[in-house]
C-alpha cells in the first residue's frame, strides 16, 4: 500500500509542470499556424546567458551546448537534436558530456573555498567522465502551447579510487555526480513551454533522478520560470527550482531562486 | 492562467515552508532543546544518597586522530569506522563509569566531518541512558571551507531520568571575528534541562561549552551569562549543577601560557595560537567558584595542577591544563571528584565527576 502511495505522489510530482495546462488550454484561441518558438536556436543561431550556456544552432534541428567560462574547470557539451517532426508532435534527443575531474580537484582544499576536503587519507579525485542520453517526445497541442515527456539514462567512467567521503551534499550538485559513485542513473521527466505574448512566456519543468542501487537513490527537483523577450536579442528570466531528495543525511526539500540575463545574435 | 500561477504558487508556498532550512542557522536568544529517548528503555536505580554527575567534552568521536581544527592535524573528514570506534570506547567508559547524569560537549549528530552519524541517538543506544536533551551550537548546510561541508555539532545532557523544560540559551557571539566568518561561526549556548528524578524536586543542570579561541573578552561574556542563569535558579529554589567545557583556567593556575604547547611545527617560533594564552583571563572563573561549590575545590587543585589536568590539544602531550568543571549550589559528597585522566586517547578532554549529595 505504501508503495503504491509513493508511486502516486511521484507521479503528481512528474507531472506538476502540467498543472497550469487545463486552464491555458481552455483560454486558447483557435489560430492554427502559431507555434511555440520562444526558446528556440536557429541554425547559425547563438544564445547566451550570464548563467545559462552557450548555444549554437547547428541547423534548426540541431543544437550545441557548453558553458564556456567553466570549460576550463569542467569540460562540458550538451547535443539536442530534433529528429522527427510530424503534425504537432516531434522526437528530440539530447547527449551531453561533462569531465568535472579538474574543478572538483580544484576545489578540495584548505581554508575559505574549500569545498571538498584535503584530507590526506583520501585519494584525489580521479579521471572521470559522465554521458547522458535522453529522449524527449513533444507535442504541440495548442499554437501557444508545448509539453513533453523525456526518459533518460547516464553512465559514468571512474579511472581510479573515487572516495565515498567526496560527496557535495547539496541540493542539484549532489544527484547529478552521484552517477560517479553508482555508475549510472535513470531520469524520467515532463515540462511545458506556455508563450503567454511574444513578449513573454512560462516554462515549467520536473524530473526524476534515480541512483538504482545507491544509499541515496532519489531526487525530484521542479523549476517554473517566467521570461521576458524584452527586445529582439535580450530576455531575462526569473523563477525557482523546488528539490527533494535523498541525501547522506536523509531526505531534505530545497528552495532555490533562478535568475538568468540572456542575449541572442 | 491566474488559477496556474496560483496552484503553482500554492504548491511552492506549502513545499518550502515544510522543508526549507536557511544555509546557517542563527538561534534566538531562547528556544527548545532538542530531546532523544534511547530506543529501549532501562528502570533506573533507586537514588540514594548521592547521583553521580559527569561532565565531558568528547570531540566529536574523533578521539585523537589529528584533526585540522584543533591540533595541528590535517584530516576533515573521518571514516564512520573511526568514528564508531571511538565512540565505542566512549561508550565503554561511560559503561564504566555509570554517572547517573551526564554532561557532554562536542557531540555531532548532522556532520559531514563524522560520517552523520547522529552520536547522541547513538551514545543514548550504546549506554543505559534513557534520554538526552541536545542543544545546536554550529548548524549549518553547508561550511564553505576546508570540505567542512555541512555540520550540527553541539552540548548534550544525558540522564537515567526523563527530562523536562529543556532550554537552548544563545551566548553572545564573538566578537573578534569579521561578519562573514561569524555568520558561518559557531553560536555557543548554555542548554538548560530539569532532570525528573522522582525523589528530588526542581533538579536543573545547565550545560556550557564557552567560547575557545575568541581573544576579546568573549569568554568572560559567556561566563557572566552562565552565572546569570545559575543564580535564576538558585534564587528560585532549585537545585543546579552547571558544568562543561569553560574553556578557562583556574584562577591561581601554575602555567597561564600554552603558546609552545599548542603552537604547530610549521608555525613560527614567535606565533601564539589563538586561545593559548590565558594569562588575561585568569580572573574569569572567580565569580562562579565565589558562588557556587566545585567538584575539584580550588584548594585541591592549587596543590596539584596537573592531578586534576582535562585537556591537551595533542594525543603525544600528556593533559597539561584544567578546562572542564563541575559546580552545585548543592554539596559534593566529600572526597568523590575523579578525573579520568586513564582517557588519553578517547578525546582531547578527560572527563570529570562527582557524587552530589541529594537527600531523597
Amino acid at each position: 500500500m505504501r508503495r503504491i502511495l509513493q508511486r502516486l505522489v511521484a507521479l503528481i510530482l512528474l507531472l506538476l509542470p502540467l498543472l497550469g495546462t487545463t486552464t491555458v488550454i481552455s483560454a486558447q484561441e483557435n489560430s492554427p499556424g502559431r507555434k511555440v518558438e520562444f526558446d528556440k536556436v536557429r541554425k547559425g543561431d547563438f544564445h547566451v546567458g550570464l548563467f545559462g550556456p552557450l548555444r549554437y544552432g547547428l541547423a534548426n534541428n540541431m543544437e550545441l551546448q557548453t558553458h564556456p567560462i567553466f570549460d576550463f574547470v569542467i569540460p562540458n557539451a550538451k547535443l539536442i537534436w530534433t529528429h522527427k517532426t510530424a503534425g504537432n508532435q516531434s522526437i528530440q534527443t539530447r547527449h551531453s558530456l561533462v569531465y568535472p575531474t579538474p574543478l572538483l580537484r580544484l576545489i578540495s582544499r584548505k581554508g575559505t573555498g574549500g569545498i571538498l576536503p584535503d584530507d590526506p587519507t583520501i585519494v584525489e579525485i580521479p579521471s572521470m567522465i559522465s554521458l547522458y542520453n535522453e529522449i524527449r517526445y513533444y507535442r504541440i497541442p495548442f499554437p501557444s502551447l508545448e509539453y513533453y515527456f523525456s526518459g533518460g539514462i547516464g553512465f559514468a567512467g571512474v579511472f581510479g579510487d573515487l572516495d565515498e567521503r567526496t560527496t557535495i551534499d547539496l541540493p542539484v550538485v549532489f544527484p547529478r555526480l552521484g552517477v560517479f559513485y553508482n555508475g549510472y542513473s535513470l531520469r524520467v521527466g515532463s515540462g511545458m513551454d506556455w508563450k503567454l505574448s511574444p513578449q513573454w512566456g512560462m516554462k515549467s519543468d520536473a524530473e526524476l533522478i534515480w541512483l538504482p542501487g545507491y544509499s541515496e537513490a532519489f531526487f525530484w527537483e521542479h523549476s517554473g520560470q517566467v521570461r521576458w523577450q524584452f527586445s529582439e536579442s535580450w530576455n531575462l528570466m526569473a523563477g525557482y527550482l523546488l528539490t527533494f531528495g535523498t541525501y547522506p543525511f536523509g531526505k531534505q526539500y530545497h528552495l532555490l531562486p533562478l535568475f538568468d540575463l540572456g542575449y541572442r545574435w | 492562467m491566474k488559477q496556474a500561477i496560483y496552484s503553482w504558487a500554492i504548491v511552492v508556498i506549502v513545499i518550502g515552508a515544510m522543508g526549507c532550512e536557511p544555509l546557517v542557522t542563527k538561534f534566538p536568544e531562547n528556544s527548545d532543546a532538542i530531546k532523544y529517548s534511547a530506543q529501549s528503555h532501562e528502570s533506573p536505580p533507586a537514588v540514594g544518597n548521592s547521583l553521580l554527575i559527569m561532565t565531558w567534552n568528547i570531540r566529536f568521536g574523533a578521539a585523537r586522530i589529528p584533526w585540522f581544527g584543533d591540533s595541528c592535524g590535517e584530516r576533515v573528514i573521518l571514516t564512520k569506522a573511526e568514528v564508531q570506534e571511538a565512540l565505542s570506547a566512549i561508550a565503554d567508559k561511560i559503561n564504566e563509569v555509570q554517572p547517573d547524569i551526564l554532561l557532554v560537549q562536542e557531540v555531532d549528530v548532522e556532520s559531514n566531518r563524522t560520517g552523520y552519524i547522529n552520536q547522541v541517538q547513538w551514545l543514548l543506544d550504546h549506554t543505559y541512558f534513557n534520554y538526552a536533551a541536545y542543544g545546536s551550537m554550529w548548524k549549518s548546510q553547508f561550511v564553505p571551507s576546508d570540505g567542512l561541508g555541512r555540520i550540527n555539532t553541539g552540548q548534550a545532557v544525558f540522564s537515567r531520568w526523563e527530562l523536562s523544560d529543556t532550554e537552548r540559551i544563545q551566548l553572545a557571539l564573538r566578537g573578534d571575528q569579521d561578519a562573514l566568518t561569524t555568520y558561518f561561526y559557531l553560536r555557543r549556548n548554555i542548554l538548560k534541562t530539569k532532570v525528573m528524578v522522582p525523589e528530588i524536586d526542581n533538579l536543573y543542570v545547565l550545560n556550557i561549552h564557552a567560547s575557545a579561541f575568541s581573544t576579546d573578552d568573549t569568554k568572560q561574556q559567556h561566563v557572566t551569562e552562565f552565572k546569570e542563569v545559575f543564580d535564576a535558579l538558585d534564587s528560585g529554589g532549585a537545585l543546579v549543577i552547571g558544568g562543561g567545557d569553560f574553556n578557562l583556567l583556574p584562577p591561581g593556575s601554575d602555567s597561564t601560557n600554552y603558546c609552545d604547547e599548542d603552537r604547530c611545527q610549521d608555525d613560527d617560533p614567535d606565533f601564539c595560537p589563538e586561545g593559548s594564552d590565558y594569562t588575561p583571563e585568569m580572573t574569569w572563573m572567580e565569580p562562579i567558584y565565589n558562588a557556587y561549590s566545585p567538584a575539584v575545590s580550588l584548594s585541591d587543585y592549587l596543590a596539584s595542577n596537573s592531578r586534576y589536568f582535562t585537556h591537551s590539544t595533542s594525543g603525544d602531550v600528556f593533559w597539561n591544563r584544567k578546562l572542564d568543571y563541575l559546580f552545585t549550589n548543592g554539596t559534593w559528597s566529600a572526597g568523590t571528584d575523579s578525573t579520568y585522566q586513564e582517557t588519553m586517547q578517547l578525546a582531547d578532554h578527560a572527563p570529570v565527576s562527582a557524587r552530589l549529595a541529594v537527600q531523597p
